[in-house]
């Protein structure tokens, strides 16, 4: 018998997982493989400095001597999966990620607050998620049909009736070949949405130079559309799409040979590919912002001023289909980090509003639309008073969107539908906007 | 009036029902009052009562008082009230003895729900059945997992595989026998669904019986792209395990050992729905597109099946796929480089991520992007710097870039730190820029390391300054540039005028810069030491006249000031900058030529530091004394300086330097003679060979770790929990050695000459399929069951299930342990058998309670029902 255990080897999935607050308070807990005290979590707030828990700075994989702990921080929680053996570390993370994404697909967001009002719900995904630590049933369409997405009316239904949020129609989703798509659709009016969203992440120096871009695409669907519908989403220019990854319910070889995106769509919002855009050079950005700081700090005290203007630039690497409409760049907004020497500033704005935040030391100035030839340039200027030896400033985070342009100049050519008789209305957005995009000082 | 009052308080209390669940989580609860909610017979009243326990467990608080309560509940109807019972009981079932002993009340219930017509119940059934942690029901658990490995929902199948391991554990491998049955039976299954979770089972039970594996090898390559994302991380992780142990080593150096190209006539495949092999025509393989046609090396045609039907999953949208997907060609391909660049590319895309994901892919480029493991070159007897320098130099030359390094050097620039990048992330780029070093991008590696130096936050910044090192010491041409860069940025730092004055800058910046003229840096061929004379006069310079406040500063005065202002704890007396200023030390004793003219004053400044520095230094300083004095024995200054460092050394507070002190004047010939336990002629030995032993050449420290892997540290699989850990974590399997022969490829033959096909219902459909039959795939499966089109898949299967379950003990060994449990059955079974055939069953409902070993009829739901509540 002892001789059996030796032999076999028990490659075990998640034992235990855990839903804390950031603060570390426990909100969720769910065992698979035997209970495992809930003080293991303190691992990860030792671990972590007691002043920034928030900052997302735990090393996502930690061990003990007997388990591992695979952590994952987003919005508002941790949630933390207990390992014994052997499992690859990124399906773990993936799953979190996935379980969070549920989350917030269901709650509306993932905040300590929501787990709290919903865990009775929470447990129920977690059910569903998981069987036996592996993951079980992790597509919404097939969970939606499962368990109801609460809302304050099926809250008051249920209150009103007695009646539970839990379908006690089984779904079919979870046997079909395409647990990602439920069954039954229908819809009075048929109608499919498509958003091209590009985002440019960029360094730029303060001259204005850009130091490192990148550029990534995703294409956002929004399916309305009632059976099983058969779409076939076609490029203009497919050779743009060079490195890209789908959603599970596109056809890999028919893209990889007649460059078409093939699926069946789930019902509801998902993102339908993600791709790469092959820029040779760095990005020209269609903004321009040009800090300009100055600081003394003779004997420990001083003082230092700081100005920066923003506005558009004349080119840019954005194409937009018609050439001649004037770009606009829209929700421009700016998060400027002072360094901890910066006592106090003062700051003011000719354009927008300029909030500075004493606790964390971050001014954000919100400019909204960037209106070319306007008479006043935007700019932000003011002064800080400096303590102790003065730092440099750390960069600058610039938020920007420019509607109806894109960097790859990518388009969508046709959207057949096959295998449903109905003619859906089809809608196509463009959007490019700044990703991770900052600006050294 | 009374009435009204009432009836606006509840309403009030049902209002706040529908804010939320949080008020569970904030008040407390009597417990009299949760019994009652329980015992109610309204359905929420009972969600109620449950909701309360749940909000018990998420606290922490011990629920198990109330088990006999809610194992009542196990029989009710919602499925709302069922599923949270369930949830109760799989973790309060091994609390106690009593809590285990009514677990087994509820057995009966599962039992019933196992035969409900609804898939799902069916399957909740049997997860919380295998949850319950009681050794005593282990039979009929394992009667529970045959009887749904063999059901018709797919679904259930599923859940089935992911039991065979709770079952494993749970009667500690005496049931291994039967569970490796159970797993072989559902690698057998078509639905891919059922196999993602079947392979799972087979490596979390018997990940070394590959005779199971063998005939579903072919299917599984096939079925990949099919099997939900979770699945496909598995199967590749099983995959490359199995391609190690069954075919011979792909790579280019090593020649195959079978000549002969071996070609497999394969059945017709139909091409399921998202699998690859589109166009397959009948009785042979033809893989088109082949990129080992053309200059890679001949794989086997199994080896090679593994390898072409993974590489589309580089377009999953998982990073977890593409990653074990990268794994499987690294550890078990012969990627072209045109293949190298796809896997390369598909893990930068991935790295645009969340920053845990982020975390993991970094880590495991950093492993790819080293060099493959070379052994030390010499084995010189003489550390002779320069002979030392051509043999590294030798090495460095013979390398190509490697293959690997090859992989990531296109996408350099995704390596470059961000401000947004977290903590965790930065390092491990900086380990993987140091490791894409080749002579086209070093420029630009530098370049961009410069920018990190510039920052503000120190820590990154020393790291910086030490990866910089690091690339100098990988491509010695740019050493000189890369030596002055950190003199700068020493100097800089260590300027009173300077925006961030910081000692561990400055102590990084002498630490790389001592490393680096160990390596022979500054000595360029054509001005032999100008270089190195040059920085060793500046770090002499910086040492000797330390600016206020600066690194090298030695005035506890400033240090305690500063200490005291910024509230902090006062630091050591010198403890800040002290590494900086045993390096320089160091590096003037090393260098002692380039400061010849210096080193009376250095050794006297220093000399009179002595008492006021930290251990670090002092053992810095009482070493450069000494070279110096052995270096230049004519000078008289020297020499007294020595003896009077000597004298403070043997009465200092530390002990290790008491004792380095006492051991140097022996060796130096300087220790009072005569006494009687003194061996004067040893003593006389090693004051003649004293130039040899302390100016005597260093080897120069290697900070190229990585690259040249010493021998015995283990290599873990790219991406497995082992290699992010350094360290074997429980339950590894290494990947073996290849084989030396290839495996035979008839054993990888499907069993018995069945063909393999995918059912309608089950697999996917190519869209042609969806335009013909729309209604097929979506059927439910309890009655699909019944129509002709679904057929195939499950029933072949089902009826062999029944063969087996309704011959019993005969079939086959693994029954024999479980021989009591199914005799109960055997009655039961047969009935069923005289009634319908086995291919039949699945139209009618499946039988209802076939091992019911708890004396409740099978019949009568309603009175097990009764002896339920009648043992409370």
């Amino acid at each position: 018998m002892l001789l059996l255990q030796t032999l076999i080897s028990l490659v075990q999935m998640i034992n235990s997982l855990f839903v804390t607050s950031a603060t570390g308070e426990v909100l969720i807990e769910r065992h698979w493989r035997g209970v495992t005290p809930r003080n293991i979590c303190d691992l990860c707030w030792d671990e972590l400095n007691p002043q920034d828990k928030r900052s997302g700075t735990l090393s996502p994989l930690l061990h003990t001597s007997k388990h591992y702990l695979v952590s994952v921080f987003r919005e508002d929680i941790y949630v933390i999966a207990v390992l014994a053996k052997e499992v690859p570390p990124l399906l773990v993370i993936e799953l979190l990620q996935r379980v969070v994404d549920i989350f917030v697909e269901y709650f509306g967001a993932a905040s300590e607050g929501l787990i709290k009002d919903n865990f009775a719900s929470v447990y129920q995904l977690l059910e569903e998620m998981l069987d036996n630590g592996n993951p079980l049933t992790t597509e919404p369409n097939a969970l939606k049909a499962m368990i109801a997405p609460p809302s304050v009316m099926g809250r008051l239904q249920a209150v009103a009736t007695g009646k539970s949020n839990v379908s006690d129609v089984l779904p079919d989703g979870t046997i079909s070949s395409m647990p990602w798509r439920k069954s039954g659709v229908k819809y009075a009016q048929n109608e499919i949405y498509l958003d091209i969203i590009e985002e440019v992440d960029a360094v730029v120096d303060r001259k204005g130079q850009v130091v490192s871009s990148e550029v990534s695409g995703a294409i956002v669907a929004n399916s309305r559309l009632s059976g099983i519908p058969d779409l076939c989403l076609s490029f203009l220019d497919p050779e743009v799409i060079k490195d890209c990854s789908f959603h599970p319910c596109v056809r890999y070889t028919r893209f990889e040979q007649d460059r078409v995106v093939s699926f069946v769509p789930p019902d509801g919002t998902f993102e339908l590919m993600r791709y790469r855009v092959n820029t040779k050079t760095n990005v020209t950005v269609p903004i321009y912002v040009t800090p300009v700081v100055t600081m003394s700090d003779q004997h420990n005290a001083g003082y230092g001023r700081i100005q920066i203007q923003i506005g558009q630039r004349q080119t840019s690497s954005l194409v937009t289909p018609n050439r001649k409409a004037p770009m606009l760049i829209e929700d421009v907004a700016l998060s400027i980090p002072f360094p901890k020497c910066v006592k106090t500033a003062t700051l003011s704005a000719t354009v927008g509003t300029v909030l500075y935040d004493e606790a964390t030391k971050v001014a954000s100035w919100t400019i909204g639309r960037l209106t070319p030839n306007a008479t006043k340039v935007p700019q932000l200027s003011g002064s800080m008073i400096i303590q102790g030896l003065a730092e440099g400033p750390p960069p600058i985070q610039v938020k920007w969107k420019v509607p109806v342009a894109s960097v790859s100049g990518i388009q969508i050519a046709a959207l057949q539908l096959k295998n449903e008789r109905y003619r859906p209305y089809k809608g196509v957005r463009t959007i490019t906007k700044s990703g991770r995009f900052q600006i050294r000082m | 009036m009374n009435v009204n009052m009432q009836q606006a308080t509840q309403a009030a209390k049902k209002m706040a029902d529908a804010g939320g669940d949080s008020h569970f989580l904030e008040e407390q609860m009597n417990p009299t009052r949760i019994k009652q909610y329980l015992d109610s017979g309204k359905d929420y009243d009972k969600v109620k009562g449950m909701k309360w326990l749940l909000a018990m467990m998420s606290k922490g608080r011990d629920a198990s008082e109330f088990f006999s309560d809610v194992v009542k509940n196990v029989v009710a109807k919602s499925v709302e009230v069922k599923k949270m019972v369930y949830m109760y009981l799989s973790h309060y079932c091994d609390f106690n003895h009593q809590c285990r002993e009514l677990a087994l009340l509820s057995i009966n219930s599962f039992q019933k729900d196992l035969a409900a017509s609804n898939q799902l119940v069916r399957a909740m059934a049997l997860r919380v059945m295998t949850s319950i942690r009681v050794p005593d029901v282990i039979q009929i658990q394992l009667l529970a997992v045959k009887k749904c490995a063999g059901d018709s929902s797919p679904y259930v199948r599923k859940c089935a595989a992911n039991a065979i391991a709770k079952l494993v554990s749970l009667s500690d491998g005496a049931e291994q026998e039967s569970c490796d049955q159970f797993v072989a039976t559902l690698l057998n299954d078509t639905s891919p669904m059922v196999l993602g979770s079947a392979v799972t089972a087979f490596a979390e039970v018997c990940p070394q019986n590959w005779a199971i594996f063998h005939p579903n090898y072919r299917k599984l390559c096939q079925l990949l792209a099919d099997c939900d994302e979770w699945a496909q991380i598995t199967i590749l992780g099983v995959l490359a395990r199995y391609l190690r142990t069954q075919f011979v080593d792909p790579s280019p150096d090593k020649p195959q050992t079978s000549s002969e190209p071996q070609r497999i006539v394969r059945r017709k495949v139909k091409k399921a729905f998202y699998s690859d092999d589109e166009d397959e025509s009948e009785e042979e393989v033809v893989v088109q597109d082949d990129p080992w046609d053309d200059d890679g090396p001949a794989l086997e045609d199994d080896h090679k099946l593994a390898l072409t039907s993974s590489l589309p999953l580089l377009k999953s949208r998982n990073s977890g796929v593409v990653l074990a997907v990268c794994s499987l060609h690294y550890h078990c391909g012969a990627p072209t480089n045109e293949e190298r660049e796809t896997i390369g590319r598909a893990l930068v895309r991935i790295l645009r991520n969340r920053p845990e994901i982020q975390y993991v892919v970094l880590k495991s480029i950093a492993v790819m992007a080293s060099e493959r493991p070379v052994r030390r070159a010499a084995s010189e007897t003489t550390h002779h710097l320069v002979r030392w320098r051509r043999v590294v130099s030798m090495m460095r030359e013979s390398q190509k870039p490697a293959a690997t390094q090859a992989m990531f050097a296109p996408f350099l620039r995704d390596f470059f730190v961000k401000g947004t990048d977290a903590k965790f992330n930065r390092e491990i780029k900086l380990e993987i820029l140091v490791r894409l070093a080749t002579p086209d991008s070093v420029e630009e590696i530098l370049r961009e390391l410069q920018t990190y130096c510039r920052g503000t936050e120190k820590d990154f910044v020393c790291d910086a300054a030490t990866a910089a090192a690091r690339v100098a010491d990988a491509r010695p041409e740019c050493a000189d540039d890369v030596l002055r860069g950190l003199l700068d940025l020493a100097r800089s730092h260590d300027r009173d005028e300077c925006r961030s004055v910081d000692a561990s800058v400055v102590s990084s910046a002498l630490v790389a810069i001592r490393q680096l003229l160990q390596q022979g840096a500054g000595v360029s061929a054509e001005d032999p030491v100008i270089v190195r004379r040059d920085v060793v006069r500046q770090v002499a310079k910086m040492l000797l006249k330390p600016k206020n406040k600066g690194a090298f500063s030695t005035n506890p005065s400033v240090e305690e000031d500063e200490g005291r202002r910024g509230g902090a704890p006062v630091p050591t007396a010198s403890g800040r900058g002290a590494s900086a200023r045993a390096s320089a030390c160091f590096i003037l004793g090393e260098f002692r030529d380039d400061v010849s003219d210096l080193l009376p004053d250095a050794v006297r400044l220093l000399a009179s530091r002595f008492s006021g520095e930290v251990v670090e230094v002092k053992q810095q300083i009482l070493n450069l004394s000494v070279k110096a004095a052995t270096a230049y024995p004519a000078n008289n200054d020297l020499d007294s300086l020595l003896r009077y460092i000597l004298e403070l050394a043997r009465f200092d507070t530390d002990h290790d330097l008491r004792d380095r002190g006492r051991y140097l004047t022996a060796t130096l010939g300087l220790s009072v003679p005569g006494s009687e336990t003194s061996d004067e002629a040893a003593l006389q030995q090693l004051k003649a060979n004293k130039h040899s032993l302390i100016l005597g050449e260093k080897q120069p420290p290697s900070t190229r770790h990585g690259t040249v892997a010493p021998e015995g540290v283990p290599q873990f699989t790219v991406g497995s929990l082992s290699s992010m850990m350094g360290h074997e974590v429980d339950g590894y399997l290494p990947l073996e050695p290849w084989a030396t022969e290839p495996s035979d490829p008839s054993i990888r033959n499907p069993p018995n000459g069945s063909v393999f096909r995918a059912g309608a219902g089950q697999t996917g459909i190519s869209s042609e399929e969806v335009a013909a039959n729309p209604g097929a795939f979506y059927g439910n499966d309890d009655e699909s069951s019944s129509t002709e089109s679904s057929s195939s898949g499950s029933d072949s299967d089902e009826s062999d299930s029944d063969a087996s379950s309704s011959e019993g003990s005969d079939s086959d060994d693994s029954e024999e342990s479980s021989a009591d449990a199914s005799s109960a059955s055997d009655s039961d079974d047969s009935e069923e058998e005289s009634s319908s055939s086995g291919a039949e069953e699945a139209k009618a409902p499946p039988p209802s309670d076939p091992f019911d070993v708890f004396a409740a009829p099978s019949s009568a739901p309603a009175t097990s029902n009764d002896d339920i509540l009648k043992m409370f």
